[in-house]
Protein backbone atom coordinates (compact mmCIF):
# COMPACT_ATOMS: atom_id res chain seq x y z
CA UNK A 1 0.00 0.00 0.00
CA UNK A 2 2.60 2.51 0.69
CA UNK A 3 4.11 2.72 -2.31
CA UNK A 4 1.37 4.43 -3.64
CA UNK A 5 2.16 7.54 -1.29
CA UNK A 6 4.99 9.51 -2.16
CA UNK A 7 7.51 9.91 0.64
CA UNK A 8 6.30 13.62 1.49
CA UNK A 9 2.97 12.49 1.40
CA UNK A 10 3.64 10.11 4.45
CA UNK A 11 5.45 12.42 6.15
CA UNK A 12 2.74 15.02 5.85
CA UNK A 13 0.03 12.86 6.94
CA UNK A 14 2.70 12.11 9.54
CA UNK A 15 2.91 15.29 11.24
CA UNK A 16 -0.89 15.53 10.88
CA UNK A 17 -0.92 12.99 13.02
CA UNK A 18 -2.04 10.05 11.24
CA UNK A 19 -0.98 6.43 13.00
CA UNK A 20 0.26 4.25 10.05
CA UNK A 21 2.97 6.13 8.70
CA UNK A 22 4.97 4.81 11.14
CA UNK A 23 3.97 1.43 9.77
CA UNK A 24 4.44 2.54 6.00
CA UNK A 25 8.07 4.19 6.39
CA UNK A 26 9.10 1.25 8.07
CA UNK A 27 7.93 -1.28 5.89
CA UNK A 28 9.85 1.48 3.15
CA UNK A 29 13.28 1.74 4.64
CA UNK A 30 13.83 -0.40 7.51
CA UNK A 31 16.08 -2.50 5.47
CA UNK A 32 17.80 0.42 4.39
CA UNK A 33 18.44 1.79 7.60
CA UNK A 34 19.15 -1.61 8.94
CA UNK A 35 21.32 -2.51 6.70
CA UNK A 36 23.64 1.05 6.78
CA UNK A 37 23.65 0.83 11.13
CA UNK A 38 24.42 -3.48 10.58
CA UNK A 39 27.03 -2.22 8.32
CA UNK A 40 28.37 0.64 10.78
CA UNK A 41 28.09 -1.26 14.17
CA UNK A 42 28.54 -4.56 13.26
CA UNK A 43 26.26 -5.92 15.82
CA UNK A 44 22.93 -6.56 15.01
CA UNK A 45 21.43 -6.46 18.28
CA UNK A 46 22.99 -2.58 18.71
CA UNK A 47 21.92 -2.02 15.31
CA UNK A 48 18.55 -2.96 15.56
CA UNK A 49 18.36 -0.42 19.38
CA UNK A 50 20.25 2.19 16.84
CA UNK A 51 16.87 1.57 13.64
CA UNK A 52 14.67 2.07 16.98
CA UNK A 53 15.78 5.42 17.56
CA UNK A 54 16.23 6.32 14.13
CA UNK A 55 12.44 5.69 13.42
CA UNK A 56 11.39 7.51 16.83
CA UNK A 57 13.52 10.30 15.46
CA UNK A 58 11.71 10.60 12.41
CA UNK A 59 8.18 10.41 14.31
CA UNK A 60 9.30 13.30 16.94
CA UNK A 61 11.33 15.13 14.25
CA UNK A 62 8.95 14.79 11.14
CA UNK A 63 7.90 18.54 11.37
CA UNK A 64 11.37 19.23 10.90
CA UNK A 65 11.93 17.76 7.61
CA UNK A 66 11.39 20.23 4.15
CA UNK A 67 11.20 18.44 1.13
CA UNK A 68 12.92 21.31 -0.56
CA UNK A 69 16.26 20.95 1.40
CA UNK A 70 16.45 17.05 -0.29
CA UNK A 71 14.72 14.09 -0.34
CA UNK A 72 13.13 12.28 2.13
CA UNK A 73 15.77 9.36 2.24
CA UNK A 74 18.72 10.93 1.91
CA UNK A 75 16.81 12.96 5.38
CA UNK A 76 16.28 9.60 7.01
CA UNK A 77 19.98 7.90 6.24
CA UNK A 78 21.32 10.91 7.10
CA UNK A 79 19.54 10.93 10.94
CA UNK A 80 20.59 7.18 10.87
CA UNK A 81 24.27 7.40 9.60
CA UNK A 82 24.28 10.01 12.31
CA UNK A 83 23.10 8.15 15.34
CA UNK A 84 25.13 5.06 14.58
CA UNK A 85 28.15 6.73 13.68
CA UNK A 86 28.08 8.54 17.61
CA UNK A 87 27.09 5.20 18.80
CA UNK A 88 30.25 3.56 16.99
CA UNK A 89 32.54 6.39 18.67
CA UNK A 90 30.72 6.01 21.99
CA UNK A 91 31.27 2.02 21.88
CA UNK A 92 34.05 1.82 19.59
CA UNK A 93 33.37 -2.04 18.98
CA UNK A 94 35.53 -1.64 15.41
CA UNK A 95 38.39 -0.33 14.97
CA UNK A 96 38.45 -1.08 11.03
CA UNK A 97 36.47 -1.81 8.26
CA UNK A 98 36.28 -5.46 6.68
CA UNK A 99 34.32 -5.27 3.58
CA UNK A 100 32.86 -9.57 3.87
CA UNK A 101 31.97 -9.29 7.37
CA UNK A 102 28.02 -9.58 6.20
CA UNK A 103 28.54 -11.57 3.43
CA UNK A 104 26.60 -14.27 5.60
CA UNK A 105 24.01 -12.66 6.41
CA UNK A 106 23.54 -10.72 2.84
CA UNK A 107 19.90 -10.59 0.89
CA UNK A 108 21.25 -10.93 -2.97
CA UNK A 109 19.81 -8.25 -4.59
CA UNK A 110 17.97 -10.35 -7.21
CA UNK A 111 15.70 -11.51 -4.58
CA UNK A 112 11.82 -10.67 -5.16
CA UNK A 113 11.31 -6.83 -4.40
CA UNK A 114 8.31 -4.86 -4.37
CA UNK A 115 8.60 -1.32 -5.46
CA UNK A 116 10.36 0.50 -2.76
CA UNK A 117 12.61 -2.43 -2.38
CA UNK A 118 13.68 -1.88 -6.12
CA UNK A 119 14.17 1.52 -6.31
CA UNK A 120 16.93 1.27 -3.16
CA UNK A 121 18.31 -1.86 -5.01
CA UNK A 122 18.73 0.40 -7.80
CA UNK A 123 20.34 3.17 -5.86
CA UNK A 124 22.11 0.84 -4.61
CA UNK A 125 23.69 -0.30 -8.09
CA UNK A 126 24.25 3.33 -8.97
CA UNK A 127 26.64 4.03 -5.94
CA UNK A 128 28.34 0.56 -6.12
CA UNK A 129 29.26 0.57 -8.78
CA UNK A 130 29.98 4.20 -9.09
CA UNK A 131 32.52 2.88 -6.10
CA UNK A 132 33.85 -0.15 -7.95
CA UNK A 133 35.09 2.26 -10.94
CA UNK A 134 37.23 4.66 -8.87
CA UNK A 135 40.74 3.28 -7.32
CA UNK A 136 40.81 0.63 -4.16
CA UNK A 137 42.78 3.61 -2.16
CA UNK A 138 40.26 6.16 -2.61
CA UNK A 139 37.23 4.21 -2.28
CA UNK A 140 38.75 2.80 1.39
CA UNK A 141 39.73 6.18 2.86
CA UNK A 142 36.37 7.06 1.75
CA UNK A 143 34.38 4.12 3.10
CA UNK A 144 36.76 4.41 6.45
CA UNK A 145 35.20 8.00 6.89
CA UNK A 146 31.72 7.24 5.95
CA UNK A 147 31.15 3.54 7.39
CA UNK A 148 33.98 3.77 10.32
CA UNK A 149 33.43 7.86 11.64
CA UNK A 150 37.26 8.28 11.27
CA UNK A 151 38.92 11.26 10.43
CA UNK A 152 41.22 11.79 7.74
CA UNK A 153 44.11 12.16 10.81
CA UNK A 154 42.69 8.24 12.28
CA UNK A 155 42.37 6.61 8.88
CA UNK A 156 46.23 8.15 8.20
CA UNK A 157 47.12 6.82 11.40
CA UNK A 158 45.10 3.45 10.70
CA UNK A 159 46.49 2.98 7.07
CA UNK A 160 50.13 4.08 8.53
CA UNK A 161 49.97 7.04 5.50
CA UNK A 162 50.90 10.48 5.39
CA UNK A 163 47.75 12.68 6.37
CA UNK A 164 48.46 15.00 3.17
CA UNK A 165 48.10 11.34 1.25
CA UNK A 166 44.85 10.46 2.57
CA UNK A 167 43.18 14.11 1.91
CA UNK A 168 44.69 14.05 -1.87
CA UNK A 169 42.90 10.54 -1.56
CA UNK A 170 39.47 11.52 -0.46
CA UNK A 171 39.17 14.73 -2.40
CA UNK A 172 39.86 12.81 -5.47
CA UNK A 173 37.80 9.84 -4.84
CA UNK A 174 34.97 12.05 -4.11
CA UNK A 175 35.73 13.72 -7.08
CA UNK A 176 35.31 11.13 -9.21
CA UNK A 177 32.31 9.71 -7.62
CA UNK A 178 30.66 13.12 -8.13
CA UNK A 179 31.57 12.69 -12.28
CA UNK A 180 30.42 9.02 -12.20
CA UNK A 181 27.19 9.69 -10.83
CA UNK A 182 26.46 12.95 -12.69
CA UNK A 183 27.58 10.94 -16.17
CA UNK A 184 25.16 7.93 -14.83
CA UNK A 185 21.74 10.05 -14.15
CA UNK B 1 40.75 33.99 6.42
CA UNK B 2 40.29 30.73 4.13
CA UNK B 3 40.01 31.38 0.50
CA UNK B 4 37.00 30.23 -1.35
CA UNK B 5 39.65 27.45 -3.53
CA UNK B 6 40.82 26.46 -0.16
CA UNK B 7 36.80 25.99 1.38
CA UNK B 8 36.44 23.82 -1.89
CA UNK B 9 38.98 21.90 -1.60
CA UNK B 10 37.68 20.55 1.75
CA UNK B 11 33.92 20.24 0.90
CA UNK B 12 34.41 16.76 -0.21
CA UNK B 13 35.46 15.52 3.11
CA UNK B 14 33.33 17.88 4.87
CA UNK B 15 30.30 16.15 3.63
CA UNK B 16 31.54 12.86 4.75
CA UNK B 17 32.20 14.45 8.04
CA UNK B 18 35.37 13.08 7.76
CA UNK B 19 37.42 16.32 9.50
CA UNK B 20 38.41 18.00 12.47
CA UNK B 21 36.28 20.10 14.28
CA UNK B 22 38.84 22.89 13.77
CA UNK B 23 38.02 22.27 9.64
CA UNK B 24 34.58 21.75 10.02
CA UNK B 25 33.97 25.36 11.95
CA UNK B 26 36.16 27.01 9.37
CA UNK B 27 33.74 25.85 6.49
CA UNK B 28 30.70 26.25 8.86
CA UNK B 29 31.69 29.90 9.37
CA UNK B 30 32.27 30.71 5.36
CA UNK B 31 29.57 29.06 4.38
CA UNK B 32 26.53 31.46 5.16
CA UNK B 33 28.72 33.95 3.56
CA UNK B 34 29.60 32.47 0.26
CA UNK B 35 26.86 31.57 -2.19
CA UNK B 36 29.39 29.48 -4.63
CA UNK B 37 31.13 27.26 -1.98
CA UNK B 38 27.12 26.60 -0.58
CA UNK B 39 26.21 25.43 -3.98
CA UNK B 40 29.83 23.17 -4.05
CA UNK B 41 28.32 21.36 -0.74
CA UNK B 42 24.87 21.31 -2.58
CA UNK B 43 26.48 18.98 -5.34
CA UNK B 44 28.51 17.14 -2.71
CA UNK B 45 26.10 16.38 -0.49
CA UNK B 46 24.13 13.97 -2.46
CA UNK B 47 27.35 11.56 -2.86
CA UNK B 48 27.64 10.97 1.12
CA UNK B 49 24.19 10.30 0.74
CA UNK B 50 24.21 7.87 -1.55
CA UNK B 51 26.92 6.41 0.28
CA UNK B 52 24.10 4.39 2.32
CA UNK B 53 22.81 2.32 0.15
CA UNK B 54 26.30 0.74 -0.33
CA UNK B 55 25.96 -0.42 3.14
CA UNK B 56 25.17 -4.53 1.89
CA UNK B 57 21.13 -5.10 2.33
CA UNK B 58 20.50 -7.29 5.60
CA UNK B 59 17.28 -7.91 6.91
CA UNK B 60 16.48 -7.08 10.39
CA UNK B 61 14.16 -9.28 12.66
CA UNK B 62 10.89 -9.98 12.42
CA UNK B 63 9.74 -8.06 15.90
CA UNK B 64 12.05 -5.12 15.40
CA UNK B 65 8.81 -3.42 13.47
CA UNK B 66 6.90 -3.92 16.83
CA UNK B 67 9.17 -2.11 18.77
CA UNK B 68 9.51 0.71 16.41
CA UNK B 69 5.53 1.04 16.20
CA UNK B 70 4.98 0.29 19.98
CA UNK B 71 7.24 2.79 20.50
CA UNK B 72 5.68 5.69 18.73
CA UNK B 73 2.85 4.78 18.81
CA UNK B 74 2.31 2.13 21.43
CA UNK B 75 -2.10 3.06 22.00
CA UNK B 76 -2.65 2.03 18.19
CA UNK B 77 -0.57 -0.96 18.77
CA UNK B 78 -2.30 -2.36 21.97
CA UNK B 79 -5.59 -1.53 21.63
CA UNK B 80 -6.17 -1.98 17.96
CA UNK B 81 -9.60 -3.10 17.56
CA UNK B 82 -10.81 -6.86 16.14
CA UNK B 83 -12.53 -6.94 13.23
CA UNK B 84 -16.15 -7.82 14.20
CA UNK B 85 -19.02 -8.65 11.54
CA UNK B 86 -22.34 -8.69 13.00
CA UNK B 87 -24.83 -9.47 10.30
CA UNK B 88 -28.17 -8.65 12.53
CA UNK B 89 -27.32 -5.20 12.82
CA UNK B 90 -25.59 -4.13 9.59
CA UNK B 91 -29.34 -5.20 8.09
CA UNK B 92 -31.23 -3.20 10.36
CA UNK B 93 -28.99 -0.55 9.86
CA UNK B 94 -29.18 -0.66 6.02
CA UNK B 95 -32.96 -0.35 6.14
CA UNK B 96 -32.52 2.75 8.57
CA UNK B 97 -30.60 4.35 5.96
CA UNK B 98 -31.82 7.01 3.87
CA UNK B 99 -30.29 5.97 0.54
CA UNK B 100 -32.92 2.55 1.54
CA UNK B 101 -34.96 1.64 -1.65
CA UNK B 102 -37.34 -1.54 -1.93
CA UNK B 103 -35.34 -2.21 -5.08
CA UNK B 104 -32.45 -2.85 -2.79
CA UNK B 105 -34.56 -5.22 -1.13
CA UNK B 106 -34.31 -8.18 -3.25
CA UNK B 107 -30.69 -7.98 -3.39
CA UNK B 108 -30.21 -7.45 0.64
CA UNK B 109 -32.14 -10.20 1.14
CA UNK B 110 -30.28 -12.38 -1.34
CA UNK B 111 -26.52 -11.64 0.22
CA UNK B 112 -27.98 -12.35 3.75
CA UNK B 113 -28.94 -15.94 2.93
CA UNK B 114 -25.63 -15.72 0.57
CA UNK B 115 -24.12 -14.71 3.92
CA UNK B 116 -25.48 -17.34 6.14
CA UNK B 117 -24.74 -19.92 3.90
CA UNK B 118 -21.00 -18.84 4.30
CA UNK B 119 -20.99 -18.51 7.89
CA UNK B 120 -22.22 -21.68 8.36
CA UNK B 121 -19.43 -23.19 6.21
CA UNK B 122 -17.05 -21.06 8.30
CA UNK B 123 -18.90 -22.65 11.29
CA UNK B 124 -17.55 -26.04 9.49
CA UNK B 125 -14.35 -25.02 8.80
CA UNK B 126 -13.74 -23.66 12.43
CA UNK B 127 -13.62 -26.99 13.76
CA UNK B 128 -10.91 -28.37 11.29
CA UNK B 129 -8.95 -24.93 11.59
CA UNK B 130 -8.82 -24.80 15.48
CA UNK B 131 -5.11 -25.30 15.17
CA UNK B 132 -4.81 -22.29 13.22
CA UNK B 133 -6.99 -19.99 15.36
CA UNK B 134 -4.93 -21.29 18.16
CA UNK B 135 -1.35 -20.20 16.56
CA UNK B 136 -3.12 -17.07 15.86
CA UNK B 137 -4.25 -16.17 19.12
CA UNK B 138 -0.75 -17.15 20.19
CA UNK B 139 0.95 -15.19 18.12
CA UNK B 140 -1.13 -12.48 19.24
CA UNK B 141 -0.32 -12.56 22.23
CA UNK B 142 3.44 -12.65 21.44
CA UNK B 143 3.22 -8.89 19.22
CA UNK B 144 1.48 -7.95 22.31
CA UNK B 145 4.01 -8.57 25.37
CA UNK B 146 6.09 -7.35 22.20
CA UNK B 147 4.54 -4.30 21.86
CA UNK B 148 4.05 -3.34 25.77
CA UNK B 149 7.64 -3.98 26.80
CA UNK B 150 8.99 -1.68 28.62
CA UNK B 151 12.44 -0.24 27.40
CA UNK B 152 14.79 -2.68 25.37
CA UNK B 153 14.68 -6.13 25.13
CA UNK B 154 16.67 -8.00 27.47
CA UNK B 155 19.91 -10.44 25.77
CA UNK B 156 20.48 -13.60 27.18
CA UNK B 157 24.36 -14.56 27.14
CA UNK B 158 25.18 -17.77 24.63
CA UNK B 159 27.27 -20.30 26.40
CA UNK B 160 29.80 -22.75 24.59
CA UNK B 161 27.25 -24.78 23.90
CA UNK B 162 25.91 -22.63 21.16
CA UNK B 163 28.25 -20.20 20.74
CA UNK B 164 26.42 -17.70 18.13
CA UNK B 165 23.07 -18.24 19.92
CA UNK B 166 21.27 -15.04 20.23
CA UNK B 167 17.99 -14.56 22.96
CA UNK B 168 16.09 -11.97 23.44
CA UNK B 169 13.36 -11.37 26.63
CA UNK B 170 10.80 -9.18 26.16
CA UNK B 171 8.92 -8.45 29.44
CA UNK B 172 6.75 -5.50 30.64
CA UNK B 173 7.11 -4.20 34.44
CA UNK B 174 3.89 -5.48 36.20
CA UNK B 175 3.21 -8.84 33.49
CA UNK B 176 3.37 -12.11 34.82
CA UNK B 177 3.53 -12.96 30.69
CA UNK B 178 6.46 -12.69 28.97
CA UNK B 179 8.07 -13.63 25.27
CA UNK B 180 11.01 -14.87 24.77
CA UNK B 181 12.97 -14.69 20.55
CA UNK B 182 15.82 -16.87 19.83
CA UNK B 183 17.96 -17.16 16.86
CA UNK B 184 20.74 -19.46 15.38
CA UNK B 185 20.32 -22.12 18.26
CA UNK B 186 21.54 -25.51 16.79
CA UNK B 187 18.56 -27.49 15.52
CA UNK B 188 17.90 -30.72 17.63
CA UNK B 189 16.63 -33.99 16.96
CA UNK B 190 13.31 -35.36 17.25
CA UNK B 191 13.61 -36.32 21.51
CA UNK B 192 15.01 -33.03 22.38
CA UNK B 193 13.85 -29.87 23.01
CA UNK B 194 15.07 -26.21 24.52
CA UNK B 195 13.91 -25.77 28.47
CA UNK B 196 13.70 -22.03 29.79
CA UNK B 197 14.23 -21.73 33.46
CA UNK B 198 12.97 -19.11 35.54
CA UNK B 199 15.24 -19.03 38.64
CA UNK B 200 13.84 -17.34 42.10
CA UNK B 201 16.21 -15.58 44.87
CA UNK B 202 16.94 -18.66 46.53
CA UNK B 203 18.25 -20.83 43.58
CA UNK B 204 15.28 -22.70 42.52
CA UNK B 205 14.35 -23.31 38.74
CA UNK B 206 10.91 -23.30 37.60
CA UNK B 207 10.25 -24.26 34.13
CA UNK B 208 8.66 -21.85 31.71
CA UNK B 209 8.08 -24.24 29.46
CA UNK B 210 9.65 -25.85 26.15
CA UNK B 211 9.76 -24.68 22.37
CA UNK B 212 12.15 -26.24 19.51
CA UNK B 213 13.54 -24.35 16.76
CA UNK B 214 13.39 -24.58 12.87
CA UNK B 215 16.29 -25.49 10.46
CA UNK B 216 17.38 -21.74 10.71
CA UNK B 217 17.60 -21.63 14.91
CA UNK B 218 14.74 -19.51 14.90
CA UNK B 219 12.18 -20.40 17.98
CA UNK B 220 10.07 -17.99 19.79
CA UNK B 221 7.85 -19.19 23.41
CA UNK B 222 5.70 -16.88 25.47
CA UNK B 223 6.32 -17.54 29.31
CA UNK B 224 3.28 -17.59 31.59
CA UNK B 225 4.83 -17.11 35.28
CA UNK B 226 3.32 -16.64 38.47
CA UNK B 227 5.09 -13.13 39.22
CA UNK B 228 6.71 -10.98 36.80
CA UNK B 229 10.22 -11.21 35.08
CA UNK B 230 11.61 -8.33 37.64
CA UNK B 231 10.70 -10.83 40.48
CA UNK B 232 13.09 -13.40 39.54
CA UNK B 233 17.23 -13.47 39.71
CA UNK B 234 17.74 -15.18 36.11
CA UNK B 235 16.42 -17.09 33.41
CA UNK B 236 18.54 -19.60 31.68
CA UNK B 237 17.90 -22.24 28.57
CA UNK B 238 18.77 -25.81 28.69
CA UNK B 239 18.65 -28.86 26.36
CA UNK B 240 16.45 -31.47 27.69
CA UNK B 241 13.93 -34.81 26.58
CA UNK B 242 11.56 -33.77 24.39
CA UNK B 243 8.27 -33.38 26.81
CA UNK B 244 10.55 -31.46 29.10
CA UNK B 245 12.16 -32.00 32.59
CA UNK B 246 11.56 -30.69 36.73
CA UNK B 247 14.81 -29.76 36.46
CA UNK B 248 17.57 -28.96 34.55
CA UNK B 249 20.14 -31.83 33.14
CA UNK B 250 21.14 -31.02 29.85
CA UNK B 251 23.57 -28.72 28.67
CA UNK B 252 22.43 -24.37 29.14
CA UNK B 253 22.77 -22.27 25.68
CA UNK B 254 21.79 -19.18 26.86
CA UNK B 255 21.56 -17.14 30.08
CA UNK B 256 20.68 -14.31 31.70
CA UNK B 257 20.90 -12.66 34.92
CA UNK B 258 18.13 -10.36 35.98
CA UNK B 259 20.27 -8.88 38.91
CA UNK B 260 22.21 -6.53 37.36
Amino acid sequence: MSATFSDEQLVDALTRGESWVMAALYDRYARLVFSLAYKILNDRNIAEDAVQEVFVKVWRRARDYSPERGKFSSWLTGIAHHHAIDELRRRRVRPIASEDETAALEIPDSAPAPLDLAIQSLERRRITTALGAIPHDQRRAIEMAYFDGLTQQEIADQLREPLGTIKTRMRLGMQKLKLLLEDAH
Amino acid sequence: MSTCQEIQELIPTFVLDAMTDAERAQIEQHLPRCADCAQRVAEYRPIADLLAFAAPPVEPSPELKYRVLSATMPKQIARAPRPTFDLQSLIANLFRAPAFAAATLVLVVALAIWNFALQNQVNQQAGLSREVTREIEHQREFLNIVAYTDGQPRRMIATDAAPKAVGRLYAATELNSFALVVYDLPTLDANRAYQLWLIDPNGDRTSGGTFTVDHEGTGWLIIHASQPLKSYQGVGITVEPRGGSSKPTGARVLATSLRD
